[in-house]
């Protein structure tokens, strides 16, 4: 029952996003802040920040599950862990070796 | 690095939360604004860092997600600061002992002269001390341009200097003047006379009138070359101009040497016996801490004495001296005559070459010997060929009572 509630959220919001979309494209305004997007950056492959993240889903020294903007972040990796953890950031350090994202 | 020293003087605590979920504690956690960092799994249960204002608000979370909150480790300086939070004493002390600290920087302890090398250390901290800096005194007190320049107008010697304030240490560091030579002017007429009494070798004029000529005997202060040159010589009289005498005057010089060597001399043996005294000098101040009896009847003291600072700059007045004291007996050896002599021989060697002039050629070098009981006396004469002239200004009445004046005192 969750699940198809927030499908039919999702479906709501994909027109003014769309607009929003263009308008930033079109603009070159930073996505990041008008779309709430995460801003990912890495240090090779064993350092990552994300900026504007929404959640942890899972945590473990194998995997993390982010919840973003953009859908899942799945991260894996060996012996990972979280550095630091604030509302705006959220600091992975371990070996990172997929990065992939659950839309 | 500077993260963990902020966190460590905030404090912190390491806890264990174990429970259903715990990302939903660590979101809710971070939703509040609360810093948690070095979060790590350890199956079901995870371990993280949070600050102490931080754990205050987390047991909210852990009863909204059931979760149970487990302390393992506190760290920092709050904890630190509540575990000795009664020993009022000891508080007092690092209060004290601080203070003690700044009082004590804020003076002067040591001050350092640089660069002098005409004008005696001595008399320099004697001037300081007039003005008012010595060791002890106040450091805000001190006024470094003020001192540089009550430096330079008492003494005239001083080109530069600069006063260094660093710590406990003054650092005055200064600049002597180039003393000038004392050059007669080109154009003055002058004579050359001799320095030295000799007998004239050669004698190359460039320019006025050659007295003397070779093998001719000269004695101190003697006419060599005169600057007076005479141009013109007939009925009407004499016509004369005054140069300035320029000529290279080489002589046979005489050095006579006299030298006694010792034909015994001593030897210190040393026992093997040493005692040690020590003693702390504070503020000029001894106190002698440990004075051992010394029945040694010839004995080295050797003194050793160690400034101690707590940095470079930051020099306390405490010296620390150790005095050590080394037994020995003086033997006494004889010395050959061979051996004398030749010692004997290279001391006068170094004398001679101490007195005359490095471009000088020494001729000869006879030394005689006469044995004096515990002595050898030893005769040297020396014969050197050195430049003997002299320039001497000519009378200045003279030259102008001369026919010709100033105008034509020059050498071409």
């Amino acid at each position: 029952m969750g699940r198809k509630k927030r499908k039919n959220k999702k479906e709501e919001s994909i027109q003014p996003i769309n607009l929003k979309k263009k308008v930033t494209d079109m603009l070159e305004l930073p996505k990041e802040v008008v779309l709430n997007l995460p801003m990912i950056s890495m240090v090779g492959n064993e350092e990552m920040h994300i900026e504007n993240y929404k959640g942890i889903l899972e945590y473990d020294s194998e995997r993390i599950k982010i919840y973003t903007n953009n859908g899942v972040l799945k991260l894996e990796g060996r012996g990972l862990f979280l550095k630091a953890m604030t509302t705006e950031e959220i600091a992975i350090k371990g070996t990172i070796l997929r990065i992939e994202f659950l839309i | 690095m500077f993260l963990s020293v902020w966190n460590y003087l905030r404090g912190y605590v390491t806890i264990e939360v174990s429970g259903f979920s715990v990302e939903r504690f660590m979101n809710l956690a971070s939703h509040k604004g609360i810093y948690l960092w070095d979060i790590q799994r350890n199956r079901t249960k995870v371990q993280m860092k949070v600050s102490i204002a931080g754990f205050r608000l987390l047991k909210n979370c852990a009863k909204k997600t059931k979760c149970k909150v487990k302390i393992i480790e506190k760290k920092g300086w709050p904890f630190i600061a509540y575990r000795y939070r009664k020993r009022k004493v000891m508080g007092l002390g690092l209060l004290i002992f601080f203070s003690i600290l700044y009082i004590l920087s804020s003076f002067v302890w040591i001050i350092e002269i640089k660069g002098n090398q005409r004008i005696p250390t001595e008399e320099l901290t004697k001037a300081l001390r007039e003005y008012g800096l010595k060791p002890g005194v106040w450091k805000n007190k001190i006024d470094p341009a003020n001192i540089e320049g009550l430096l330079m107008s008492d003494f005239d010697d001083i080109a530069w200097t600069a006063v260094d304030i660093k710590g406990t240490k003054v650092t005055i560091e200064l600049t002597e003047t180039v003393i000038k030579p004392e050059i007669i002017d080109q154009s003055t007429p002058c004579d050359l006379v001799a320095e030295k009494t000799g007998l004239i070798v050669s004698i190359a004029t460039r320019a006025g009138t050659p007295k003397v000529k070779p093998k001719d005997v000269v004695k101190k202060g003697d006419l060599l070359v005169s600057g007076e040159l005479i141009v013109k010589q007939d009925e009407e009289g004499t016509v004369t101009k005054y140069v300035h005498a320029d000529a290279e005057v080489k002589a046979k010089t005489r050095y006579e040497i006299t030298y006694d060597q010792s034909l015994s001399y001593i030897e210190k043996q040393y026992t093997g016996e040493v005692k040690k005294q020590y003693s702390i000098d504070v503020l000029d101040k001894k106190v002698n801490l440990f004075k051992p009896r010394i029945s040694f009847q010839n004995y080295d003291k050797i003194i050793s004495s160690k400034q101690l600072s707590l940095t470079k700059h930051f020099v306390l007045p405490i010296e620390g001296i150790v005095y050590e004291y080394r037994e020995f007996i003086p033997v006494t050896h004889k010395r050959t005559l061979e051996e004398a002599k030749k010692m004997a021989e290279e001391e006068i060697k170094k004398r001679l070459l101490e007195q005359i002039d490095p471009e000088s050629e020494i001729v000869s070098n006879d030394i005689e010997f006469y044995p004096d009981g515990e002595f050898l006396r030893a005769k040297a004469v020396a014969i050197v060929i050195e430049r003997i002239d002299k320039p001497q200004v000519i009378d200045r009445r003279k030259v102008i009572n001369g026919t010709e004046g100033k105008n034509t005192a020059d050498t071409n």
